[in-house]
């Protein structure tokens, strides 16, 4: 549709309204489409939304039946993640000082989150091993021997799965930690344990081709 | 292209208080989604006001290339763009901004994204070397195209 309005980023006439979209993926769950007004240019290309469309505020808010069902859909997903993964919803309040069943009342009762508490379970189920720093009392040395720990895993677990073409030198950091490590392969094409080198005091052993991580 | 910047940042800046100062297209916007998760044109007109966003090094000005812009007369109203490097959340930037120049006269985001290597390159042609040289002590750092 052609109209009277000029385009605000190069000073055209040449501009049409037009419906546009775009998406939200909402953490753990589906993405929303949003559906708006826009001045199209046809001489510059640009997109301005319209000042009389839904503000996006609006429709990323509980004020939107579809997002409050995308978020209620994220807990169902984190929370089912957690029971998958062996971690007992009373073991996280405890943990975290959360009060009992509030987990549950979030899942059962369909009374959402707050935006806080919604940021701590994603943040949770992405780091699942701050678990084990809350167990921690947070204490600071032991928390970023957990991160540090839980690199090397992940690493490790990786160079398991790609393999390792040649002789590779990381150097693994953490907020406060850094572990240097040097791989080298073998005449067989292995990697030697016995040539793995790191600044921690981290004990790898290999057995039955998967690396076994000592206690740090 | 000049080596100054044409418009005042602070000015630039304390506009971005008010969403209605500020044209934020589209593309911008889904730039700045991608890049921080910033979704909303006030989420990002705030984080640039309360200095979130921090602007730093100033890259270049150029001319507005498409430019419609017309006086009474019938002819292109010229344009300045000022471009910056900007940091956020430990990452390095690129922003662009103008002055609309017609009334209300708003400002236009023009540009938000991730710093391009041809634009920083451009950063040696813009500045003195020993600038340059006092960045890098500070933390800047350089990007070349064999990178």
């Amino acid at each position: 549709m052609q109209t009277n309005h000029f385009c605000e980023c190069c000073g055209s006439s040449n501009t049409e309204i037009r419906t546009s979209s775009r998406y939200f993926p909402i953490p753990f769950s589906d993405t929303l489409e949003y559906k708006n007004s826009v001045l199209h240019c046809n001489d510059c290309g640009e997109d301005v939304d319209l000042e009389d469309s839904v503000p996006v505020e609006s429709f990323l808010s509980t004020e939107n039946p579809q997002y409050t069902e995308a978020i209620q859909k994220s807990i169902d997903v984190i929370l089912s993640d957690f029971q998958q993964m062996e971690i007992s919803q009373s073991h996280i309040e405890r943990s975290f000082g959360i009060p009992a069943r509030t987990l549950s009342k979030w899942r059962n009762d369909r009374n959402l989150p707050s935006a806080a508490a919604l940021s701590f379970l994603r943040i949770l189920r992405t780091f699942p091993w701050l678990l084990n720093v809350a167990e921690k009392n947070f204490n600071k040395e032991k928390s970023h021997r957990i991160a540090l720990k839980h690199e090397l895993q992940s690493f490790f677990q990786e160079i398991e799965e790609k393999g390792i073409a040649v002789d590779t030198y990381f150097s693994l950091e953490t907020n406060c930690a850094t572990c240097k490590i040097e791989i080298k392969k073998d005449e067989k094409n292995e990697i030697d344990p016995n040539k793995i080198v790191y600044n921690d005091k981290i004990d790898f052993q290999r057995k039955n081709s998967a690396f076994k991580y000592g206690e740090i | 292209m000049s080596r100054t910047p044409f418009y005042n940042l602070k000015d630039f800046i304390a506009a971005c208080s008010n969403e209605q100062n500020v044209v934020v297209p589209r593309s911008v916007l889904d730039d700045a989604q991608r890049l921080f998760n910033i979704c909303t044109k006030k989420q990002l007109l705030e984080a640039i006001n309360i200095e979130d966003i921090k602007i730093g090094v100033f890259v270049n000005c150029n001319e507005l290339e498409k430019n419609n812009y017309k006086d009474g007369m019938g002819c292109t109203i010229p344009v300045l763009v000022d471009a910056y490097y900007f940091q956020y959340s430990n990452e390095d930037g690129y922003l662009a901004f103008h002055l609309i120049p017609i009334p209300p006269n708003k400002w236009r985001l023009k540009s938000f994204h991730a710093p391009q290597k041809e634009a920083l390159t451009q950063l040696g042609d813009c500045l003195d070397p020993k600038l340059i040289e006092c960045l890098k002590k500070i933390g800047y750092k350089e990007y070349n195209n064999a990178n």
